[in-house]
């Protein structure tokens, strides 16, 4: 039988104390999913999908997470809004861990926390008018009455690009742009300081998507949010973000700054990434190679590095030894047994 | 130059729905020529994927292919009868679609999907293999498309198999019967960037080694310049304009396709704000007269509200405007 993986590397002491200025703070987080495969099978199996991440957002930034389907990086979002809980490690919002606060402590956390999804069609109940849709959060965060509240409504309105004649209309009667907006808006009302952004743009069309980019920048300019965004759209993320991770299977293989992710780029996977994704633009240079072969399970993850199947560098150590997650300055962090070695020598291919 | 494999000419198809009639497709003219690839680009609704049914004569009622010609091999498909554009599918043209998830039937073999058409056309109607070199033949296709172990694989169901290699197996079909023309309607957008980047690496291969001309459906510029030799950009069911891929992102000339190119966020590009369109897209039951983009166009001038002509600013680059019909504008 199949044993749970055992808590193998602490990165970060538990104690440490967390800086002012990160709103947000993760450290050495998993969560680990059961499944058991087949009706009667007895075998627990268990998906990996955060496995050791490790990783803090400042106050007023976006920071961003890129990955292909199943690296993790909706678990992660979930996680810190503190909708499920971690198999372990903590996340730390405003210094505080989720795991001590309460049922109705959290419930407020909440407030202080807005959420976007990809679909507007399934996180807006078809069922309610616009006007409905944004007053329930303020109802149930208690946050304004009467009159107070048809003008937080109005407002926030406004805000999104939306007029006061569509309060009465259902989610069915506006296109996928001004759905979005309207989801905006739920987040809007309740003014929080930290906003996870899940695959904000990926329904939408490029010209109506860059109209919600646009907006969810103008909203951080003026109410001074704190933004996740996660997409595995590289574009996207690089676009919206001061810092960037890169996950993959369950864990983040490098972070560094968007120039420098942009400009040295050391995790071949990072460099497989930005080989793979396609740029509009006939002169922009590519490098790096495509890799060979699929992203693995997350349920038994390659030993070692994750990459390694995949990777054109790879040596023995890589199948044993779990690389280090470590800073190679300036906050670059890489997980790689070759970072030094594969620095500057990157193989330039077009 | 030859003679163009595929070209068509005043294309249009219209739905016929209770609440009028929608314009799908409203004229559309472009052309293929062999070996060639060229990609059609544009946003929901704007007719690229009922202009590659057209193509296919693949639009069901209440959709109508009700004007125009396409000339394919010097014959316009649309006079063929049914038994005739069911040989031709396949064998001449073949037709990728975006989910493989749903273009394989879960209750059959990847094996079985696969030999189909080659026993239908190849053994059946053309006699050119033999009914018991199909096993062999189907192996081959696995093992052309990159799928490991095709002895093993053809005997699994799809849901044996993932995404990127369904689509890897969906190719291996479309391609076995050695098609001139491979119509790709959005080929990678169900699956992951470095398997899209695969999948794009095989078309690419299947291409040179083949000869096949494609014609790619897609919203993706970024794929448009990594695939197309040229461009067509659709707009409300018409094309705004066609150009050589490299002349078109560097030198755009309709108002449509420069506002369409600086919306897209592109790695290695800062900008505090991307460009943006105002308003939406029109309905397509009741268009703006002239040219559909003028209600959101910048440019927007009173001849806009006639139908532009399609003018040729550059070899082979072709825009519908009134910015570039030199004598119209100057008139008004």
């Amino acid at each position: 039988m199949a044993k749970k993986p055992k808590n193998d590397q602490k990165l970060v002491e538990k104690n440490a104390k967390i800086p002012e200025e990160h709103l947000v703070e993760i450290r050495n987080l998993k969560k680990y999913f059961e499944t058991k495969r087949g009706i009667f099978a007895r075998e627990k199996k268990w998906v990996h999908a955060v496995d050791n991440v490790n990783f803090y957002i400042r106050r007023g930034e976006t920071f961003g997470l890129v990955g292909e389907s199943g690296s993790g990086k909706t678990t992660i979002g979930k996680l810190v809004l503190g909708l499920i809980m971690p198999t372990s490690g903590e996340i730390y919002f405003k210094g505080r861990n989720l795991a001590e606060f309460g049922k109705e402590e959290l419930r407020k956390l909440r407030k202080n926390m807005g959420v976007l999804y990809q679909h507007p069609q399934s996180s807006l109940n078809p069922r309610m008018t616009v006007h409905t849709l944004l007053s329930r959060p303020i109802d149930i965060h208690n946050i304004a009455k009467g009159e107070e509240k048809e003008r937080i409504i109005l407002r926030v309105l406004d805000e999104v690009g939306l007029d006061s004649q569509q309060l009465d209309r259902y989610p069915h009667e506006f296109s996928g742009g001004q759905q979005q907006r309207i989801a905006i808006g739920r987040v809007l009302v309740l003014n929080p300081e930290f906003v996870v952004l899940d695959e904000p743009t990926s329904a939408l069309d490029v010209s109506v998507q860059a109209h919600i980019l646009n907006l969810l920048r103008e909203l951080q300019r003026k109410f001074g949010f704190t933004y996740l965004i996660i997409s595995h759209d590289l574009n996207i993320v690089e676009h919206m973000s001061e810092r960037i991770g890169v996950m993959y299977v369950g864990k983040i293989a490098e972070l560094a700054d968007k120039k420098e992710m942009r400009d040295n780029p050391l995790h071949p996977y990072t460099r497989a990434l930005l080989a793979a994704v396609p740029i509009a633009d006939p002169k922009y240079k590519r490098t790096g190679i495509v890799p060979k072969g699929e992203v693995p399970s997350a349920i038994n993850p390659p030993p070692g590095c994750r990459f390694h199947p995949r990777c054109p560098f790879a040596k023995p150590i890589c199948k044993e030894v779990e690389p280090e997650f470590k800073d190679v300055g300036g906050g670059h962090y890489v997980a790689c047994h070759f970072v030094e070695s594969l620095n500057h020598r990157w193989p330039s291919l077009t | 130059m030859s003679e163009p494999l595929l070209k068509v000419q005043g294309l249009k198809t219209y739905f016929f729905l209770e609440r009028g009639v929608v314009k799908a497709v409203d004229g559309v003219d472009f052309e293929i020529k062999k070996g060639e690839t060229l990609g059609v680009v544009g946003e929901t609704g704007c007719g690229k994927s009922v202009t590659a049914l057209s193509i296919m004569r693949l639009i069901l009622s209440p959709g109508k292919i009700v004007e125009g010609k396409i000339i394919f091999e010097g014959e316009d498909l649309l006079k063929k009868s049914s038994e005739e554009m069911r040989k031709i599918r396949g064998t001449k043209i073949a037709m990728i679609f975006q989910d493989p998830h749903t273009s394989l039937d879960p209750v059959f073999t990847v094996g079985s999907q696969i030999a189909e058409p080659i026993e239908l056309h190849q053994v059946e109607e053309q006699h050119l293999i033999k009914a018991e070199e199909v096993p062999r033949k189907v192996v081959e296709m696995l093992k052309l498309v990159g799928i490991p172990d095709p002895e093993q694989r053809v005997t699994e169901y799809p849901h044996q198999f993932s995404g990127g290699m369904k689509q890897r197996a969906m190719i291996g079909m479309m391609v076995s019967c050695n098609p001139a023309m491979l119509i790709a309607d959005e080929p990678t957008t169900a699956v992951d960037v470095t398997i899209q980047a695969q999948i794009l690496d095989l078309m690419r291969e299947l291409r040179r080694k083949l000869g096949t001309s494609i014609l790619i459906i897609t919203h993706n510029l970024g794929l448009i310049v990594e695939m197309c030799d040229r461009v067509a950009v659709m707009y409300a069911g018409n094309i705004v304009e066609q150009a050589d891929t490299l002349t078109l992102f560097e030198n755009p000339a309709h108002p449509y396709t420069r506002a369409l190119l600086a919306a897209v966020p592109k790695v290695g590009v800062d900008r505090r704000d991307l460009e943006t369109i105002p308003g939406m897209v029109p309905s397509l039951i009741h268009p703006p007269p002239g040219c559909k983009f003028h209600p959101r166009c910048p440019h927007a001038m009173d001849v806009c509200r006639k139908f532009p002509e399609t003018v040729e600013v550059g070899k082979g680059h072709f825009v519908n405007c009134h910015l570039y019909c030199k004598g119209e504008a100057g008139a008004d």
